[in-house]
């Protein structure tokens, strides 16, 4: 057992070569894509409320709600009846007059009726046909789900790009994928968006209900239906008073009479169409101005604004990736 | 045992005297009710109404026409682009008056306008024939066909915004009347046709909007001294007032902002008794 080491001899390793380690890459942090990730997020954040983005989208909301009414079937359908009784009531209104070979100046306020009837009728007949024909497109907008809220969210988008934008700039290291994460989720929100709210058939539908409506929404248009109305009622208020003495057949007396007694809901209809048209004037400027929005920017109208939308998102998202800090590529 | 005896007579005390303060507040309260004016500088025990501001009920008298002569309370309504001295006015195929430019009213089951309290529209406001049922102030009278009415309500049901209950104050036999919530309805149609006008409430808001506007409002008023956004604006109502008999009148015009009847103007004649007493009911 003593005689073993000597077997073996002393053991004489040679001296170990000094372990040399690669040194590690220095990270790199992308200044430009992160500083124009900033800049998208404060105009994200900033363009909204500067451009008013949220009153024009609330005035295109509340021009959607108040006309509902208006654009149901039923609706339409009695406006086309009131408009029908207004014809007979102003046919017989005629044949009593050439019946009865009754002087003018003998119902002033008559005269003045039949002197505008046919234009009244006119107006009021365009008037119907512009909103029945805009009916489609009108659905088509008012189907646009949360559209009150894409301001709130472009300026939602617009606050993470701002902050990922200074983490990726500024901040440490094991925070940047976190936040570039979070960008690429809001910029995919933004970009989705238009695809999973009808914003897309909508804007498209807004864009062109925008031209009909055009003659329509105007205070000039406004008046005059204020002045045709002022004709009516008081040819009504002559009808039941002084021209009733007046001998008529049964043909005039059945379209004056169904006038007169149907003049509470044709007034009703009319007074709240009118109603409607004025008070939102206002309403459809502003969402003319909102489809002139996406003009500045070489879109078409209010059909550009959901491209607009996926475009700004897509950038976040890109900017926020090309963004990410990573190892500098090895140098020979 | 001896320190509750001892108590007694103090708490004795204090409650008589708490008594006798509250009942002389309420007195105090009651009395300047039944003299129908809040303040009291200049007592006038013949009519019971005093300067200040007259609390109670103005009782309305009927409009008559007597040829051309126009008495008691009445309504007319001039035309766009007309004034109220020469019109064009609507010519009321219901009414004789005027040749139906003018229409006369009738008091309502109230007997007329109470002031610091409203007298709303009933729900609902109209019946299926677009005929006002609000019958308080006045009666519901015909206009083109379709009966119209006035309530005074604490929200307007027109341009929106909450308005102050009517007061009338009496300064130098002269009144000056807040009517802002003085609102006709007509064929399913609300017009505001108060003296001042109310600031409309009714522009297009975003979601939270109107909630982020309040809390703006009760920041900038209690930490940057802002005054508080006015409510109405314009004119108020003018009258005259006659003590020994208590007869009023009350005038004004009102421009209608919005509606189907925009740019109109409805001239109102108020005339009758001022009956002091109590509050409308809320």
């Amino acid at each position: 057992m003593s005689a073993l080491p000597q077997i073996l001899g002393p053991l004489d390793l040679p001296q170990a070569p000094p372990v040399t380690r690669a040194a590690a890459t220095p990270m790199r942090r992308p200044k430009a894509p992160a500083l124009a990730l900033l800049a998208l997020g404060v105009v994200l954040t900033f363009g909204p409320i500067v451009g008013g983005l949220f009153a024009k989208v609330a005035s295109g909301k509340q021009l959607i709600d108040q006309f509902a009414p208006h654009m149901e079937a039923d609706a339409l359908a009695r406006d086309n009846t009131d408009l029908a009784r207004l014809r007979r009531g102003a046919a017989g209104v005629d044949g009593v007059y050439l019946r009865q070979r009754l002087p003018e100046g003998r119902f002033p306020i008559l005269d003045e009726y039949r002197r505008q009837a046919s234009g009244i009728d006119g107006r009021a007949t365009n008037l119907l046909d512009r909103v029945e024909a805009a009916g489609p497109d009108y659905r088509r907008v008012a189907a646009i789900g949360g559209f009150d809220r894409v301001p709130f969210l472009i300026v939602a988008c617009g606050l993470v790009a701002i902050y990922g934008s200074c983490v990726l700039l500024f901040g440490r290291r094991n925070r940047a994928r976190w936040a570039v994460g979070l960008m690429m989720l809001a910029g995919a929100a933004l970009s989705m968006y238009p695809f999973l709210s009808d914003l897309r058939t909508g804007a498209h539908a807004g864009e062109r209900l925008l031209p009909q409506l055009a003659p329509v929404m105007t205070r000039e248009n406004v008046r005059q239906l204020q002045r045709d109305f002022v004709v009516l009622v008081e040819a009504d208020g002559e009808l039941e008073t002084g021209f009733r003495k007046v001998p008529r057949n049964a043909t005039a007396a059945a379209g004056i009479t169904a006038m007169v007694n149907a003049w509470p809901t044709i007034s009703s209809d009319l007074a709240s169409l009118v109603g409607v048209i004025n008070d939102n004037i206002h309403n459809y400027n502003e969402l003319e101005q909102l489809d002139a929005l996406p003009r500045r920017v070489g879109l078409s109208g209010l059909a550009g604004l959901p491209w607009l939308l996926v475009g700004v998102g897509s950038a976040c998202a890109g900017l926020s990736v090309a963004a990410l800090p990573r190892r500098r590529k090895e140098t020979r | 045992m001896n320190r509750n005896r001892g108590a007694r007579p103090t708490q004795v005390v204090t409650m008589v005297v708490a008594v006798i303060l509250v009942a002389g507040a309420l007195a105090a309260c009651s009395s300047g009710q039944k003299s129908g004016a809040k303040s009291n500088p200049k007592a006038n025990t013949t009519s019971g109404a005093n300067a200040g501001e007259l609390v109670g009920l103005f009782r309305l008298t009927p409009g008559a026409a007597k040829g051309n002569q126009i008495t008691g309370t009445w309504f007319r309504m001039v035309q766009p682009q007309g004034d109220a001295q020469h019109g064009p006015y609507m010519i009321n195929a219901n009414s004789r008056a005027d040749g139906g430019q003018v229409t006369l009213l009738k008091p309502g089951t109230s007997g007329g306008l109470r002031t610091e309290g409203y007298q709303s529209e009933p729900t609902p406001a109209f019946d299926s024939g677009g005929h006002s049922l609000a019958d308080a102030i006045t009666t519901p009278t015909p206009f083109f066909g379709v009966n119209f009415s006035i309530s005074t309500n604490r929200v307007d049901p027109q341009t929106k915004p909450a308005v102050a209950p009517p007061t009338v104050t009496l300064k130098d036999g002269k009144l000056t009347a807040d009517l802002a919530s003085w609102s006709a309805s007509w064929n399913k149609q609300n017009f505001n046709q108060g003296a001042p006008k109310p600031v409309p409430n009714t522009a297009a808001k975003a979601p939270g909007q109107e909630k982020a506007q309040r809390v703006w409002d009760w920041v900038a008023g209690k930490y940057l001294d802002a005054a508080p956004k006015p409510t109405v604006t314009g004119s108020a109502a003018t009258g005259t007032f006659d003590p020994k008999t208590r007869a009023f009148v009350l005038q004004w015009s009102s421009h209608i902002e919005g509606g189907p009847f925009n740019g109109f103007t409805g001239l109102w004649h108020l005339e009758g008794i001022f009956e002091p007493g109590q509050r409308a009911p809320g």
